[in-house]
Parts: structure tokens; C-alpha cells; sequence
């Protein structure tokens, strides 16, 4: 499946002159045409959608970046970004007629300032690394994306990525404090700044999450955080999905805000348990993850206050991590959910809607309704603490029949996101996987909005082309993620 | 649709033809902050109301016009607050005033600011089309945040008719401390103690006076107390205190002179410059009055803030003349991307003209 490439094709002529340009500034091992030195990119996390780039740019210097998008805009030729490719959305899935830009030579951690709690760090660094090169200092960064040991910072300010933890830590949005980048014209820009705020508006805002389209990142400063002394997780089982959901509305409301608060269903503790051995409890409807974090003081008083709370919505059993091993222990099991529907079954679609959650009972109950409706298993995996839903929809691609059914399970669950005053895509990005559910959540006239703001920009529309935003003629049908025997990039990489 | 916002659709379409201005406003307890105000008053606390509001989803919906000081009651009823602690200047300020303005108080430093508790917004364009951004759900990155860029705007994208903010659970404990230190002390120990794992949750920095505010699970206070040192406040004037700050009542407020506003990276040492000077957020927001008898002027205070990685506003003047220039000008890249955004929302200039810029 392909991005419309219609208003971008290059003659070969065109083609010549574009890899003579990219040649004039790149050293020739930088430059890659050939098939077999362009397949590696031809698709991102998301597998389902490839597309061979006409050309790889490999920059290393800013002026290089600089010199490609004038080259670019000059010639009027797609540039499409991509940090380490691990995306799930297809958001860095190439441009048929246009220039890939591989942002991995921009690797370098360039400086660490410890007294205001900020790390300057080129786009290639990868998320983990930031947290490895500040942990002597007893800090972290805080948003921890499940494929943080391979993703890079460049492509969480792209997705505004999330992870575990950005209930009480926030987003990418949250923890960037300034972004250097490059437009379309190939002129530097810095968004936001190292003080608390900027003059005029703040369109850093708008940058973090626009899936690179809107310009290229060559520089991020980050917000830091002290570590905590201490993290305990409490394992918590329900006899009813209902009762859990009502637990995690009876915490909040009980002013806590946990550092991680998950849940997961039947369907997939079963899955996940013999996969793991997290010591799940495989015979509760539904188990919530909870985790504490602070000093050890405030540690147990969370914990004894929020064992209290699930005693008092009807928690069957209670179990609180006794060391940092078992903590681990518990989350390997949530993290490895999507590696684990890829062993039980020969494929699944990862949906990636967020509702608001009083009206969890509701979906999940939908969801069961939905599959005997379909014939279909699911299994759900939550961010309960902040809304977002992972339901994975277990079906086999070898029966053609299935896909379809598949498809229209995860679009009926999607329409019932949108339907309670969710959204389609909480993390994952629209990329082009969602780009036609766009069309269900937003109004032409927003869609409308956002190619203004596209346009402000980048007036001849060149980076990301057909990524995110769909043309009234997108407006058609559902996206989905699709998984082949567990046969996904990254497939040994955790996925939340 | 009601009768309110379909009139409100007509008279922006109606100025987008006539090429009249439109300004917005709550209670006007902000007039004084930004560019000079232009065009025809839209009174909107004709458009109030909590529309909804379920504490456990730790999301408030809002109609803008409606008072802040409503919306703070019906957060507090459930033990729940506006964790950027907006100023609440003469009391009569609305919540659309407050995230327009994008001013926080005290607790900006551990909280984050206003555009880090908006979550949606419905929004009126210049060509009087009502458009809606985000939503009620923390995580959502469906389409560009247009959300986030409301705060600050000061109304010059469109007029905001819906506001979903995220709210928090108030601290269960709660002190202060005070300390004498001198300002590069100040601004050094701040930031020392902002990089270890203590709940500190504000800071002021007044005449050699360094006072910290501490909130979060009652253990966590407890031990930072007593590994802090300092000298503990009182809690009910630790709380006048705070309010003072908060609501710009401290005495450092209310004297006579143009008072700066100077946003910069927290550990920058002293300024310097002459005059007098408070600091919040560890001293990444420093308010300046120049002394009567200094000759520094508006382009040397902003060269200074510029030249350490911040910017510097005319937060408060008594000389109108100057008032066009309150905000400091971005860089020409930038200051070209916002005008173009400007001209996709808002072609015809319908709305709040020169209040954040001169081109905006």
C-alpha cells in the first residue's frame, strides 16, 4: 500500500539531477540509489506499507541538511525524515519520488548540563541513551516509549511519543524544551527555549508530534528529571473488568497519581504468562499494574493508601513487588504483550484508540460483544491511567476472509473510540496507517485547519507529503496495524 | 448551536468582510498586558458555564467566559485543582483570560505551564468557522496540537469557545521554608535542589531571601524538611505568602515603574542590572524595575535576555506609547512562521491586532 504519489513524479532526468545535487553535498557512500542499498528503508515499524525511496540522504553536519532541503524545495522533491525507522503508523514510510533523509549520523549526546537539568542531544540519539549518559548524575529522561532502547529522539518529537510513565510524567510535549530545525527553505529555526517560555506563540507545541512535517529536527534540549529512590509496583486481580475500571477512577479520585497504572485482560494474561512467567494471575477477568515512586517513605504510604482503595473495590488478590527484580518482572510481561499475541497467533491488529475512562466498561464490554460478532479473539492491553486502549486482534492473514473481518472489527472499536469522546490514535501516530480514520474524528474544515498550519510551514508541501492529514479523496477507509507472524522490524522490541 | 456563538460566527464573518477588529474579553483583568487593545469589545461572560467535569478523568470542560474563581470552587469541592496556579488579578478574571494569557503562577516550576493542561479546544476562526482541536483524553495525537498553541496567544489565532483543561489532585502536605542567601547563592542552591528528588514545588527569591515552597505526599515533605535546614513559615502566612505571589499582591508588585518580566535558563547568574528584582521558578522568571536613577533602557534589558537564552516583556507600564512593544520580538525566521500561521487562521486580521506583536 502506497501514499498517493501523484503530485511528486520525477522524470529520469529530474531523478539524475536530484542524485547530482545530493552528490554536490554529500560524500558519495552518503548517497544510496541503489535497490539494494534502499530497501533497508523502505519501511518503518510498520511493515504492512513499504515503499522503495527513490533516493537515500545520509547527512552528518547541519549545513548538509541545510543544503538538501534547498536542493529539495529547488527541485520540488519529497523529503521524508526518519530517525531509527521503529515507528508504528508508517509515519516514515518513504516517498516514491523523493529524497529519504537518514537522521542516524546525528548520534551525538552534545551536552549534559546537570545545574538546570537539560541535555542537548543531536535527533539520532536514541531515547534510552539520553537516560544511560545522565544516570551517574541520579537523573532520567522521563518518557519511556516500549521501543526506547532503538527509537531516537528526533522520531518522539516527530510522534509526541508516550510510554508507561506519562500519566505523572507527561508526553515528549511535556519534557522537550527547545527544538532546532530546519524548514522547508532550509532556514535554522529554534523552537522554544532553555527559559520557561518563548516570545509570541509557542510553536514548539505545534512542531512536537507533526510527524515531520512541518520541519527537520537537528538538534532537541530536553527536560531532565531526578530519578526517584524508589519504584514498587502493585499487581492487583479483578474478577470483573468492570470492578478494575472502577478501581482505577476509585485511585485517581483518591488523589493519587500513580507513576505507571496499566491493565490488561484475561485474554491476555493468558497470552502473555507462559511467554514471560510474570507471575500474573491467569484466572482474573482483568489485572491492574500500579506502580509507586519517590522516597521510600512516600513509597509505602502510596502503596498502603492505593491497597486500601483496591481492597475497597473488590480486588480478589493484591501483590506488591518486594524487590527491583520483581518489579521488572511484572512490567516484562506488559511490555512483551505484542510479542506474545504474535506467538499465540499468526497475526494481529494493534489498535491504538484513547477513551475517556468511565466509559471503559462500556468498550470493553463492546469488545466482547464484538467478538462473537466477528468470530474473532481480542485481547486488551490499557494505559488505564491515561485512557489508552491496545486492543489486539488476533486472526490469521492466510485466510483472506479474515483480514476483511479483522479490519472491520478494529474499525467498529476505532468508530466506538471516537463515538465516547476518544481519539483514533492516542501514541502511535496517524503516520498513513490512520490517515483515513482522520476522517471520522475531524471535520473538512479542521482537516482544512491543519493543512493551513501545513502550509504555514511548508507552502509547497513537500516533507512527509501524504502522511497524517487526508485529502477529501482519503476520506474513505480504515487503517490498522498488521502483523505477519510476529514478523515486524523490531520484532524482538517490547510494544505497549 | 446556541444563539450566543451563531452571533458571535456572524459578527467575525461580518468583520472579516468590513475589515474591523473584534477583541475578546473575560474581565478584563488583564488589559494592561501586551500590546495596546483594538477593535470592538465581545463581551464573553455572556458565554459561561462548566459543561463538564468528572473528576476521575482529571479533565475540566469549560465555556471561557465563565469566572476562574468558579471553576477553582468546583475543583476544590473534589479536591482537585488548575495545577499552573493562574494569577487571579482582581479576582473577576475568567478561565479563558487565564490560558490566553498563558500566565502561571508559583507552581509553573514543578507543574509545567498553562499549554501543558490544555487538551482541547474549540476554536472560532477569523473567517467565523468554529474549529475543533484535541479533545477530553490525555493522550491524543490525532492531527497538530493547535490546542497547546492557544495558551499565550493572547487571542490572536481566534476566539477559544471551548476549553478542556487537565486538572490535578491538590498535595496532601504542604510547607515552606525561608533562607538568607544572597541572589547567586539563591540561584545556585535552587537549581542544586531542583536536580535531586525533593517535592519542591515553587520558589521566590526577594531581597536576599530565598523562600521554597514544598508540596506532595506528606512522607516526602516530612523528609525534605528535615534534610533541607532553613527556617520553616508558619502555614496560614505561608499560604498568604504564596497567594501574594501567586495573584502579583507582594508589595514587589504594586510599586511604581515599568515592571519587566524576564523569562531565562534558570541557572544564569545574576543580571546585574540596575534595579530591583525578584526571581520565581528557581530564577527562570525574574521580574525587574529599574531603579529611578538607571538610564538602562528597553533595548538594553532585552539585549540582556536575549544574550542568555531568554526574553524579556513589559509586563506592566504606565505609558501607553510604549505598550506596542511589550513582548520581545522572535527571531526573523520565526517571527515569519507565526505570521504565516496568523494568516491562515485569522486572513482577514480580525482579531487582537498588535496584541502580541506589531505584525501579529
Amino acid at each position: 500500500m502506497n501514499a498517493p504519489t501523484e503530485d511528486f513524479i520525477l522524470n529520469a532526468a529530474q531523478r539524475a539531477e536530484v542524485i547530482a545535487g545530493l552528490n554536490q553535498i554529500l560524500p558519495v557512500h552518503a548517497v544510496l540509489h541503489e535497490v539494494e542499498d534502499t530497501k533497508p528503508y523502505e519501511c518503518d515499524g510498520l511493515s504492512l506499507f513499504r515503499q522503495l525511496p527513490m533516493v537515500v540522504a545520509l547527512p552528518e553536519t547541519e549545513e548538509q541538511v541545510i543544503q538538501i532541503l534547498k536542493l529539495a524545495n529547488r527541485l520540488n522533491v519529497p523529503v521524508v525524515a526518519r530517525g531509527a525507522g521503529t515507528g508504528l503508523s508508517g509515519g516514515a514510510q518513504p516517498h516514491k519520488h523523493g529524497i529519504l533523509l537518514g537522521m542516524a549520523k546525528f548520534n551525538k549526546i552534545l551536552k549534559v548540563d546537570v545545574q538546570s537539568r537539560s541535555a542537548v542531544v543531536q535527533p539520532g540519539v536514541r531515547n534510552l541513551a539520553i537516560s544511560e549518559a545522565v544516570a551517574q548524575h541520579q537523573l532520567y529522561y522521563a518518557p519511556d516509549p516500549s521501543s526506547q532502547i532503538a527509537c531516537t529522539i528526533g522520531g518522539n518529537v516527530a510522534e509526541n511519543s508516550g510510554g508507561v510513565h506519562c500519566l505523572k510524567y507527561g508526553l515528549t510535549v511535556h519534557n522537550v524544551l527547545k527544538v532546532r530545525a530546519i524548514t522547508i527553505e532550509g532556514e535554522v529555526v529554534e523552537f522554544g527555549s532553555e527559559a520557561p517560555d518563548a516570545p509570541g506563540l509557542e510553536l514548539l507545541n505545534l512542531v512536537i508530534g507533526s510527524e515531520g512535517m512541518l520541519a527537520v529536527v537537528t538538534e532537541v534540549t530536553v527536560k531532565l528529571v531526578p530519578k526517584p529512590a524508589l519504584a514498587q509496583v502493585i499487581m492487583a486481580s479483578f474478577d470483573d473488568v468492570a470492578n478494575a475500571g472502577n478501581a482505577v477512577a476509585a485511585v485517581i479520585a483518591a488523589g493519587i497519581i500513580p507513576a505507571g497504572l496499566e491493565m490488561m485482560d484475561k485474554r491476555a494474561t493468558q497470552m502473555v504468562e507462559p511467554f514471560v512467567n510474570a507471575g500474573y494471575d491467569t484466572e482474573a477477568e482483568a489485572i491492574l499494574l500500579l506502580e509507586s515512586d519517590g522516597t521510600p517513605e512516600e513509597v509505602a504510604e502510596e502503596i498502603a493508601e492505593m491497597t486500601r482503595v483496591l481492597n475497597g473495590c473488590g480486588a480478589t488478590a493484591i501483590k506488591v513487588s518486594q524487590s527491583e527484580a520483581e518489579r521488572l518482572k511484572f512490567w516484562a510481561g506488559r511490555k512483551n504483550a505484542f510479542p506474545a499475541a504474535g506467538r499465540v497467533s499468526p497475526d494481529y491488529y494493534c489498535m491504538d484508540g484513547t477513551i475517556p475512562r468511565r466509559s471503559l466498561a462500556r468498550v470493553l464490554n463492546a469488545i466482547t460483544e464484538m467478538e462473537k460478532k466477528y468470530d474473532m479473539r481480542c485481547a486488551n492491553v490499557f494505559h488505564a491511567g491515561d485512557g489508552n486502549l491496545h486492543p489486539l486482534i488476533l486472526f490469521d492473514a492466510n485466510k483472506p476472509e479474515e483480514i476483511k473481518r479483522a479490519e472491520d472489527f478494529g474499525a467498529e472499536i476505532l468508530e466506538l473510540c471516537v463515538e465516547v469522546g476518544g481519539t483514533v490514535t492516542g501514541e502511535h501516530g496517524v503516520g498513513i496507517e490512520k490517515i483515513n480514520q482522520m476522517c471520522v474524528q475531524f471535520s473538512r474544515a479542521e482537516l482544512d485547519a491543519f493543512f493551513a498550519v501545513k502550509k504555514a510551514f511548508d507552502e509547497p508541501g513537500l516533507l512527509n507529503p501524504g502522511k497524517a492529514i487526508p485529502t477529501l479523496h482519503r476520506c474513505a477507509e480504515y487503517g490498522r496495524m498488521h502483523v505477519h507472524g510476529g514478523q515486524v522490524p523490531f520484532a524482538d522490541l517490547p510494544r505497549f | 448551536m446556541s444563539d450566543f456563538i451563531d452571533d458571535l460566527c456572524k459578527q467575525v464573518e461580518l468583520a472579516a468582510r468590513n475589515n474591523t477588529q473584534l477583541r475578546p474579553v473575560g474581565g478584563g483583568t488583564k488589559n494592561f498586558y501586551g500590546g495596546p487593545l483594538q477593535g470592538e469589545e465581545v463581551d464573553m461572560r455572556h458565554w459561561t458555564g462548566i459543561v463538564e467535569y468528572e473528576p476521575t478523568e482529571l479533565v475540566i470542560t469549560v465555556k471561557p467566559g465563565t469566572p476562574l474563581a468558579e471553576v477553582e470552587a468546583a475543583l476544590a469541592a473534589q479536591k482537585q485543582e488548575l495545577a499552573f496556579e493562574p494569577p487571579r488579578l482582581g479576582g473577576s478574571g475568567t478561565v479563558g483570560g487565564a490560558v490566553l494569557s498563558g500566565l502561571a503562577g508559583p507552581a509553573r516550576l514543578s507543574k509545567g505551564g498553562v499549554k501543558d493542561y490544555v487538551l482541547g479546544c474549540t476554536l472560532l476562526d477569523g473567517k467565523g468557522q468554529l474549529l475543533q482541536f484535541g479533545g477530553v483524553v490525555m493522550k491524543n495525537v490525532a492531527g497538530y496540537d493547535v490546542s497547546r498553541v492557544i495558551p499565550g496567544s493572547m487571542g490572536t489565532l481566534g476566539i477559544a469557545t471551548e476549553l478542556s483543561i487537565k486538572v490535578m489532585p491538590l498535595a496532601p502536605a504542604e510547607a515552606t521554608l525561608q533562607f538568607d542567601m544572597d541572589v547567586n547563592k539563591a540561584i545556585a542552591q535552587s537549581n542544586n535542589w531542583l536536580s535531586k528528588p525533593l517535592p519542591i514545588s515553587a520558589t521566590f527569591f526577594d531581597n536576599g531571601k530565598l523562600t521554597v515552597r514544598l508540596r506532595g505526599a506528606s512522607a516526602a515533605v516530612q523528609a525534605a524538611l528535615k534534610n533541607m535546614g532553613g527556617q520553616e513559615m508558619e502555614s496560614q502566612q505561608a499560604l498568604a505568602f504564596w497567594t501574594s505571589v501567586r495573584d502579583q499582591k507582594h508589595e514587589f508588585f504594586n510599586r511604581e515603574g515599568n515592571l519587566w518580566r524576564l523569562a531565562v535558563p534558570p541557572t544564569t547568574v545574576d543580571l546585574a542590572m540596575h534595579g530591583q528584582s525578584v526571581h520565581e521558578w528557581g530564577s527562570g522568571l525574574r521580574w525587574f524595575r529599574a531603579d529611578e536613577s538607571s538610564t538602562i533602557d528597553a533595548e538594553q534589558i532585552r539585549a540582556i535576555a536575549k544574550r542568555v537564552g531568554g526574553h524579556a516583556t513589559l509586563y506592566r507600564t504606565a505609558n501607553d506609547a510604549v505598550r506596542v512593544h511589550a513582548f520581545q520580538q522572535p527571531d526573523a525566521v520565526m517571527l515569519k512562521l507565526q505570521r504565516r500561521l496568523k494568516e491562515q487562521f485569522d486572513p482577514a486580521g480580525v482579531f487582537s491586532i498588535n496584541r502580541l506583536s506589531p505584525i501579529l
